[in-house]
């Protein structure tokens, strides 16, 4: 009862007086807390989920999304333009714009920025994101170390070419990987850029203190309709999120900028004291298991289909204490081109040992299962053996440290089968196919780790992402998502086990809408977007 | 004998003695006692939550985050757990006493070869000689035996060798020497039984760290796999749980404690009985 009350009280209590207390102001500091140091703050480097937010509030991009969406709006450009092939992008700087160290933004920096993500001494993990714009490739290549694509007519003017039309590039550009960098402080520093990043963004990084902590302060330049609010940021490392957890529920942190800990996920949620505080967030993420096509029997489609039926998925959901939903598909709901009437393989253990036996697999055979040796993993890797010694298969399971998992699973004979999951690094359909399920991926390394390869999707694939007229968007997303639910039904490249929430718990002090602390791009929240009390 | 007559004659030796006997008994017959599979992943084991259950009449000591019967997978675990614990922890004090009786003794070049040796293995971190073997070889059970023997006979060897070559420069040893008693009469009549107290104290101390131990390899993929019990991965892998599910945590802890303290008392009773200063008082 009280879930259709709540939001009927609470718009009573916004139409009272009393809503002037939450009217957003500015002021005052919070803590947010994090297990580890993080891999980097430099904008061309950083690809944690931790390190993901801090940066976009360091640095700013061409374009951005509105906080709490995945809209799309002008950040650093005033406006843009694309050129009706769609090869053209052409962006105007809002003028004034000035790093922290006082020089103003000039396009020669947005060029700049780019050309070092794609140069191979940055070592940046987004260089191949930005091979479609003309020049990208020479530069990792080695042969150029500037790219003959990007053009700066005047100050104020940034002209990108691009070798064939791409329907994401403004996603691209909303990247971290793109955003602007000062090239005297980037060359000064090297390496070290991440302990001393000059951004133009909301917030100056004071401190980074490795292995303890970074101080972000509100950067009084930046007024984007009264944001930011918040004066003090601390991003506070070296502290275990259960201890975290208990720390925000006594008030002396306000969030946490880790995975929230699957042993606190029961009390938290049952505690009175928390409510409101505590969120379920659905992101763009899809937990699945991985069959090798290069290793037998995954080859036959009737062997995938059995594992697809074998594995009791609500089971492994209740495992998690429900800490998602169960899925049948690749895409995650949060993500255009979802498919809500598409349920994929049901759970049918009797039909799964019908095709073993069709497959001349009768009395099973014996596999392993890859996964990384943390919490859930091994718990989700032990249902599913029981699940799929049901239809005798027997399991052998391999839990791998992460960095070995990679390493095996990314072998085209490595894992038989592997757990994993993904999360998009910006919200199109595209991103869960052409690094998880494209045959450009399916190579030692990669994450195509069912090495699955079918040249026909794949052209279906490229043909979508050339669909780079806003006018046909829906037209693409729709072939994405047939592409999506062919992968599936017709090829059974993956189990698509269920789409994981993640877990919001923040301090009473700290306040904002509650789409920012559900964002899905940035997490824990949008750091310009939320104030304290 | 008289040290058996001895141990008949202390309560809590004979305790130990008795809680480590049952405990070898649960491992050996742990088919034959266990209530259910350690491995059967029970639909009702679970709250609808996913919460385990406390224990009730049904799981006598809970279930696990999997849905388990926690009592059948510490009395298989049992098994794991006693060879690692007895095992490895045997073969340390054999090689270490053996190593540093030897070196301490004997001194000169053998024993500073030794002695190095000794330093060298002991630098060498653990974990990474663990993981190395784990992937030349793959895990298994006798490999987690053989990394904690091979980590713990070096501080064993040590300490026995810093306590002979002080007890040989004793006047008892010289008179020994002096009436033309061989070296290993010297060794085994003099020198070893001196050396009892160190060596069961290293050794029953060894066990409770020793069982952890095993629990940490196994994480690391070197160890006992999961869907396999151990007390040690029960321990582990249920320890942020503390709070929630106390019973994961408890049980297993409870247990490795009572091996440890069985074959603590166990040896301070034995050292009492066989340590030549103190025969003959109390």
């Amino acid at each position: 009862m009280s879930r259709y009350l709540m939001p009927l009280l609470a718009g009573l209590i916004l139409a009272s007086p009393l809503a002037l207390a939450d009217e957003p102001k500015r002021g005052g500091e919070i803590t947010i807390i994090y297990r580890d140091d993080f891999d980097s703050m430099d904008p061309a480097i950083g690809y944690s989920f931790q390190s993901w937010t801090p940066i976009k509030a360091v640095f700013d991009g061409l374009v951005d999304y509105k906080p709490g969406t995945t809209e799309i709006e002008p950040d650093l450009a005033e406006s843009y333009e694309i050129s009706p092939d769609g090869k053209t992008y052409t962006f105007k700087l809002r003028q004034g714009v000035k790093f922290h160290n006082g020089r103003e933004l000039k396009a020669a920096d947005i060029k700049y920025s780019i050309e070092r993500t794609c140069n191979p001494k940055t070592q940046s993990p987004g260089a191949s994101y930005y091979t479609g714009i003309i020049g990208c490739q020479d530069i990792i290549d080695g042969k150029a170390t500037e790219a003959s694509g990007i053009t700066t007519p005047d100050d104020y003017t940034v002209v990108f070419q691009l070798t064939e039309p791409n329907a994401t590039m403004l996603h691209l550009f909303a990247l971290n990987f793109a955003f602007a960098v000062p090239k005297e402080v980037a060359e000064e520093y090297g390496e070290d850029f991440t302990h001393h990043g000059v951004g133009t963004g909301a917030y100056k990084m004071v401190e980074y203190t490795p292995g303890q902590r970074v101080v972000l302060e509100r950067n009084p330049h930046t007024d984007k309709d009264g944001r930011p609010y918040i004066d003090k940021i601390t991003l506070q490392f070296g502290v275990e999120p259960v201890t975290g957890v208990l720390r925000i529920e006594k008030g002396e942190a306000d969030t946490l900028g880790e995975i929230f800990p699957p042993a606190k996920y029961l009390e938290v949620s049952q505690n009175p004291a928390v409510k409101g505080r505590f969120l379920t967030v659905g992101q763009l993420n899809t937990n699945y298991m991985s069959m090798n096509f290069n290793i037998k029997p995954f080859d036959d489609l009737r062997v995938r289909r059995a594992v697809n039926m074998a594995v009791n998925k609500q089971r492994l959901v209740q495992v998690l204490n429900n800490r998602g939903t169960v899925t049948g598909q690749i895409l995650p709901p949060a993500m255009a081109g979802f498919n809500p009437k598409f349920q994929g393989y049901p759970y049918d253990p009797e039909k799964a040992k019908g095709l073993l036996k069709e497959a001349g697999l009768g009395d099973g055979f014996t596999t392993e299962l890859y996964f990384q040796n943390v919490d859930p993993w091994p718990r989700m890797a032990q249902v599913i053996q029981q699940d799929l010694a049901a239809i005798g298969i027997k399991v052998e399971l391999r839990g791998l440290e992460m960095a070995s998992l990679f390493g095996t699973a990314g072998k085209p004979d490595g894992a038989p089968m592997a757990l994993t999951e993904w999360y998009a690094d910006f919200p199109d359909p595209s991103n869960f196919y052409t690094a998880i399920l494209g045959c450009g991926a399916a190579v030692e390394g990669g994450f195509n780790w069912s090495f699955y390869c079918n040249e026909d999707i794949d052209a279906r694939a490229k043909a979508a992402d050339a669909l780079a007229d806003p006018a046909r968007a829906q037209e693409r997303i729709d072939d994405w998502s047939k592409i999506m639910i062919d992968i599936i039904e017709q090829d059974a490249a993956w189990v698509p086990l269920f789409n994981s929430n993640r877990f919001s718990l923040r301090s009473a002090k700290l306040k904002g809408d509650e789409t920012i602390f559900t964002d899905i791009i940035s997490q824990p929240f949008n750091f310009e977007a939320a104030w304290v009390e | 004998m008289s040290v058996w007559r001895g141990l008949l004659r202390r309560p809590l030796a004979m305790a130990g003695l008795v809680i480590a006997v049952a405990l070898v008994a649960v491992a050996i017959a742990a088919p034959l006692i266990a209530p259910y599979s350690p491995y059967e992943q029970f639909f009702d084991g679970l709250t609808l939550e996913g919460a385990p259950l406390p224990p009730n009449e049904r799981f006598l000591f809970g279930t696990d985050l999997l849905g388990r019967d926690l009592l059948s997978r510490m009395i298989y675990g049992a098994r794991t757990s006693l060879i690692v614990g007895l095992l490895a922890n045997g073969i340390a004090v054999l090689v270490g006493t053996a190593v540093g009786i030897t070196a301490g003794f004997l001194r000169g070049v053998v024993g500073a070869v030794l002695m190095r040796f000794t330093d060298l293995v002991m630098a060498f971190p653990a974990l990474i000689l663990a993981i190395t073997i784990a992937t030349l070889r793959g895990p298994s059970l006798g490999l987690v035996v053989l990394v904690i023997a091979l980590v713990n006979w070096g501080p064993i060897a040590r300490v026995v060798y810093a306590e002979t070559t002080s007890l040989a420069e004793r006047e008892f040893i010289a008179a020994e020497r002096a009436i033309g008693a061989n070296t290993s009469r010297i060794l085994f009549r003099h020198i070893l039984p001196h050396l009892l107290p160190i060596i069961i104290v290293w050794g029953t101390l060894g066990i409770s760290t020793t069982v952890l131990f095993e629990a940490l390899l196994s994480y690391l993929g070197v160890g006992v796999q999961p869907p396999n019990p151990s007390w040690g991965n029960i321990v582990y892998d249920g320890q942020s749980y503390f709070q929630s599910a106390p019973w994961l945590v408890f049980f297993p802890g409870f247990a490795v404690a009572a091996l440890a303290l069985s074959i603590n008392l166990i040896g301070d009773a034995l050292r009492d009985l066989l340590d030549p200063t103190l025969r003959g008082r109390h």
